[in-house]
């Protein structure tokens, strides 16, 4: 491992050799370690050599790795997670049948004490992440350096991009957490509303032929028409490019299928492989490892549900229901019958209300019963 | 640059790893198995046992030191496992040596890397325009500047950056000051 590390530094130093940074500390280590043999001489003038400004320092190929990456890690901690979801309600199932055999056995009147799991989300707040790295929470009270301002009241987190100066465009990053969303209006009278759980990264001035932004994440768009030029939203599966419409975008890096919806206008959606041109009222699905994309009719207000607060399911099946929710609410859901995840139902409530009264609305229609556990809830069939 | 204990658990910390690292380890990799492909995958599973090592290091270099350890091996493993048409396991590949030598490559280029990232934005995006052959026309339509700033921005990269002269070095010096 030492011999390793020392190479880490010895690569260091060539570098700061060239540059002249090099420090006298530094420029003694060297020496020693040139003199040490004729061959690290040699490593060191082809070395040299090499560090020329074109090698390869493409950061965005590095950012792309990374998503498939974090794709892949999360990936795994599901089905990890998963895997303890399964050893534990097989304690928690034998646990129940000890208890079952001591209640019956005639004890005293003990109820046991169910932990109660967080039911009502607390709104959070988005923040600003600077193009040098700097993090901002976006509030009312904002630094002349984000570029941004809160135009709204507090309770609806909507902020302007003033984009004014003439300097350089930066990239900035607004980081929109679990429980939250927030509007931002773009320079050119563009309206973004971005969902909860994502990442949108934006210009603070649009120059050149084109107006470039990205996603990560779930948002929906309103673009200033501009005929000169085009709007296009980056994602992970592919880009939108439009002149001026309405449109949803919901791509999550650790779903499979990313959408786009259109609600007025007209877009063109593309990816590495295929495109295809939407009409409103028209979702393009794209699922990955697929090539092409599927264009499918869409019910806008089940699309743009997440704008009004609300959890919009339509005729959907219990157990995607569910998968959604328990992400939301933060709570495991087993099922007592497994075939319950397959009835389907629609249902449409506030999602920033209490987990219990969605949970009351499905159990209203007498399929199935609901009963909060230790970890979570379990989902039974009704008798 | 971060010396201080790495977490691999730090989400955020990993991140920064990752993207100072990834190109390094991309190379090194690709000089065993001449083929980006598999290299890249290689380099993905590496990272993804650290991730999952959970273990806090005492400095940033030993996980890279771990980094390479694994890439390496990875490697030696693919190659004998003979999924490799292109070329064979040799004792080159297998020394000690080959693989103290391209840490040792690989680092410099690392560190060169960050030079070039760790300059302000727009210095940085007149250094890579210029490398792409763009003109300082080109580069001033581009990012909405004037000639004059491309130029002046173009010496702050140069005096940050200070090329040795020599081979391609001298091509973008031209590059730098003739225009």
């Amino acid at each position: 491992m030492d011999k390793i590390i020392k190479r880490i530094i010895i690569g260091e130093l060539l570098w700061e050799r060239e540059t002249g940074e090099i420090t006298g500390e530094g420029r003694k280590t060297l020496e020693k370690w040139l003199s040490e043999s004729p061959e690290n001489r040699t490593l060191a003038n082809s070395i040299s050599g090499e560090l020329s400004p074109k090698i390869n320092f493409d950061r965005a190929e590095a950012e792309k790795a990374w998503n498939r990456f974090s794709m892949k890690a999360r990936q795994q901690r599901k089905l990890s997670l998963r895997r303890m979801i399964i050893r534990y309600s097989a304690v928690a199932a034998l646990l129940a049948v000890t208890l079952g055999i001591y209640f019956y056995m005639g004890n005293p009147a003990q109820h046991s004490i169910v932990a109660e799991f967080p039911v009502t989300p607390a709104k959070t707040r988005p923040v600003l992440v600077l193009e040098d790295g700097s993090q901002i929470e976006l509030s009312a009270a904002l630094p002349a350096n984000a570029g941004i301002e809160m135009t709204g009241s507090d309770e609806e987190l909507s902020f302007t991009v003033l984009g004014g100066d003439d300097t350089a465009p930066r990239i900035n990053t607004v980081i929109v957490p679990l429980y939250s969303d927030c509007r931002i209006n773009l320079p050119d009278g563009t309206t973004v509303s971005i969902n909860s759980g994502s990442r949108f990264s934006y210009p603070t001035r649009f120059t050149g032929d084109r107006r470039e932004v990205w996603l990560d994440g779930e948002a929906f768009f309103e673009v200033e028409q501009d005929d000169e030029m085009p709007f296009i939203v980056h994602f992970e599966a592919g880009d939108v490019r439009v002149l001026g419409t309405k449109f949803n975008v919901e791509s999550y890096a650790d779903r499979d299928q990313a959408r786009v919806t259109l609600t007025q206008g007209a877009v063109l959606c593309k990816t590495q492989t295929s495109e295809c041109t939407l009409a409103p009222g028209s979702q393009a699905v794209i699922t990955q490892g697929h090539r092409d994309i599927e264009v499918v009719q869409a019910d806008v207000r089940v699309t743009t549900a997440w704008l009004r607060d609300q959890f919009y399911f339509k005729n959907r099946r219990l157990g995607d229901i569910m998968e959604e929710l328990s992400v939301w609410y933060g709570v495991e859901v087993s099922y007592e019958d497994e075939g319950l995840k397959d009835v389907r139902f629609t249902v449409e409530t506030g999602r920033f209300e209490d987990l219990s009264n969605i949970l009351d609305l499905l159990a209203e229609t007498r399929k199935i019963s609901y009963r909060k556990t230790g970890t979570g809830i379990l989902l039974s069939p009704r008798k | 640059m971060k010396k201080n204990g790495f977490k691999t658990t730090d989400h955020e910390r990993f991140r920064d790893f990752y993207l100072t690292t990834y190109h390094a380890l991309v190379g090194f990799g690709n000089k065993f198995l001449d083929d980006p492909y598999a290299t890249e995958d290689i380099v993905q599973d590496s990272y993804l046992k650290l991730y999952n090592l959970g273990k806090e290091f005492a400095r940033e270099e030993e996980a890279r030191a771990w980094m390479y350890v694994s890439v390496r091996n990875l490697c030696i493993d693919y190659l004998r496992r003979g999924k490799f048409r292109g070329g064979e396991l040799n004792d080159t590949l297998v020394s000690d040596s080959f693989f103290l030598d391209e840490i040792t490559r690989q680092e410099a280029l690392l560190a060169l890397r960050r030079s070039i990232e760790t300059l302000p934005a727009r210095t940085r995006e007149v250094a890579l325009l210029t490398c792409n052959g763009m003109s300082n026309n080109e580069i001033a339509s581009h990012m909405g500047l004037t000639v004059n700033s491309v130029k002046t921005l173009k010496k702050e990269a140069y005096k940050k950056l200070r090329y040795s002269l020599g081979g391609e070095c001298l091509i973008i010096l031209s590059f730098l000051f003739v225009q």
